[in-house]
């Protein structure tokens, strides 16, 4: 068995039995860094510190002093979340250079398990993106074929989990950017419901739809991510005050069977569905109904407005939120005669390109005259979406979408073509304007390449999403 | 107002300057998408109100105080600086 073979539990459970030292975990991810990234650029930067923070980890073990319960795990992180010390680019040219003051609430509470940051990975600049290629490092690699993408905008972090450089990764997710990257590379990825994890130190793109997620290759790993990443903070005034349970802990111990009532909305199974992934998903819905979870066609009758809804939001979201790079705080400038001159050639030069469009048609939708046409119309259409999803869960459990409606496209493919790109989200935009939680599910492959079904769960319901998925992975993946 | 004219219009509110290739091409790209979302208009959205987050919220207060950041730190991630201070363009 291969050291990224074994879980974080099992990596800690080996390191306190000293079994396996820090140093060589860390070193194996290293080197699988050093003999993958340059081809597959999945890290944007490498903590220079990594080693030096396992070698104390092991100092600390080999003098008999108590450890944090998950010293010396390797974590991959995508880069618009701070970590004191390191650049947080963003990838995007506006903020290369710039140093984090301070760790996002994230990454302080993953530092104070003893979790040790070994990079910063690729993103679609400022998560806006469905590939990975709108990165100013140039994209990311499907680890299961080179030449197609990886997905996004969290691709550098799901190639990092699925290639074997991390143990795991946090990503965020403001229309799918977790779980549209982990099915396109084969492995979990969690959006969490919306205010379940704190925001504080992650670059925002779209308030009210961004969430901070995992990424991991099984689902224990995800569990206790989610455990340590979840929960109220003081700096961030959409977190919720619901307890938080010890996910892992309750999927290891509620290993009865229940029998799932679950709801297939005909508007995500039609037409747009390509038959690669069709074929894979209905193979996995047999394996359910052999279980006898009980499952019925639905319908999310507003589904069809979810794309125009989401994305009028999140640009809106976006013209105001990148209002502060303006070339004064952080970054680099670009000098004008005037301030405003500055801020203008600034902003002009380093944005990307999707970037521009996504700020100027987002400030288009929320000007005088068009609000009400555009925006206002979104958010109302919001309403209606949430609304079909409150209506299905007073039924059932889950809903089960596919994660893709196709099979990871080629590198180029869509990057002149922004619509046929922000359909590739057309099936995991609605629970982020619903603020539900969704789960990417590996569930098999169609020419070698990796596809995902979707769970969607009720609010704050993360313990039987996972519970479930872990019986899928024990009983149907594994 | 004439498609150029919008485009330069949303450019100012933006604050970013385009090139006039840019500016040819974010037209086309405007009008697709503009077009695109135009699917909205055929709800009847009348009586429905607006939401602004998907979960209810309530506005939270804390107290506040001073934390230390250590400004020399934070002055140094700007492009131009001089002692703990920003340093812009004249603006009068």
């Amino acid at each position: 068995m291969k050291l990224e073979d074994f879980s974080i539990f099992e990596l800690s459970y080996l390191l306190k039995k000293r079994q396996i030292r820090a140093v060589e975990i860390v070193e194996r991810y290293l080197s699988i860094i050093e003999e993958k990234n340059s081809k597959l650029n999945a890290f944007i930067s490498v903590n220079e510190r990594a080693l030096e923070e396992a070698k104390r980890v092991d100092e600390s073990i080999s003098r008999g002093e108590a450890i944090p319960p998950y010293a010396g795990i390797p974590i991959a992180v995508k880069d618009n979340i701070n970590i004191k010390g390191m650049e947080t680019t963003c990838a995007s040219e506006i903020l290369k250079g710039y140093i984090a003051t301070y760790d996002a609430t994230a990454v302080r509470k993953l530092r104070e398990k003893g979790f040790i940051f070994i990079g910063k990975t690729n993103m679609d600049e400022f998560a806006m993106g469905s590939s990975t290629e709108f990165s100013s490092f140039g994209p990311s690699r499907n680890p299961h074929d080179p030449e197609r993408v990886a997905g996004g905008s969290s691709g550098g972090s799901a190639v990092a989990v699925a290639s074997g450089m991390a143990q795991a990764a946090l990503g965020s997710d403001t229309g799918g950017s977790i779980r549209l990257p982990a099915s396109f590379c084969g492995v979990y990825g969690l959006k969490p419901t919306y205010g379940r994890v704190s925001r504080y130190g992650l670059v925002a793109y779209a308030s009210s739809l961004d969430q901070i997620g995992p990424i991991a290759r099984n689902v224990e790993d995800i569990a206790i991510l989610l455990s340590v990443i979840s929960g109220w903070d003081e700096n961030d005034s959409t977190t919720s005050t619901m307890p938080v349970s010890d996910f892992f802990e309750y999927i290891f111990e509620n290993r009865d069977r229940e029998t799932y009532r679950i709801a297939l909305p005909e508007e995500y199974w039609g037409e747009g569905l390509s038959i690669e992934v069709r074929k894979v998903l209905e193979e996995f819905l047999g394996f359910l109904k052999m279980n006898l979870f009980k499952i019925e066609k639905v319908s999310l009758p507003h589904t069809k407005y979810a794309i125009p809804s989401y994305y009028i939001i999140a640009m809106a979201e976006a013209s105001s939120n990148l209002g502060r790079f303006d070339g004064v705080r952080y970054g680099r400038r670009v000098e004008g005669r005037t301030f405003r001159e500055m801020i203008e050639n600034t902003r002009g030069e380093f944005f990307g390109e999707e970037v521009k469009r996504r700020v100027l048609l987002g400030t288009f939708v929320l000007s005088a005259g068009y609000y009400e046409d555009y925006y206002l119309k979104a958010q109302k259409a919001r309403t209606l979406i949430i609304n079909d999803f409150k209506n299905i869960f007073r039924e059932y459990d889950f809903v089960l979408a596919p994660t893709s409606p196709t099979l990871p496209f080629r590198i180029g493919e869509k990057i002149d073509d922004p619509l046929k790109m922000y359909l590739s989200d057309i099936y995991t935009v609605s629970p982020n304007l619903a603020g539900l939680p969704a789960l990417n599910i590996p569930v098999g492959f169609s020419n070698g390449l990796p596809v995902g079904i979707q769970l969607i769960g009720n609010y704050f319901s993360e313990n039987r999403m996972l519970k479930f998925a872990y019986f899928v992975e024990k009983e149907y993946s594994g | 107002m004439k498609k150029v004219e919008l485009v330069r219009y949303i450019e100012k509110l933006s604050a970013i300057k385009l090139t006039s290739d840019e500016e040819e091409k974010f037209s086309r790209y405007f009008e697709r998408v503009i077009d695109y979302f135009k699917v909205l208009n055929e709800m009847e959205l009348g009586e429905v109100e607006p939401v602004f987050s998907a979960l209810p919220m309530k506005n939270v207060t804390r107290e506040d105080r001073a934390v230390s950041r250590d400004p020399e730190k934070i002055v140094k991630n700007a492009p131009k600086s001089e002692e703990n201070y920003f340093k812009v363009p004249k603006t009068i």
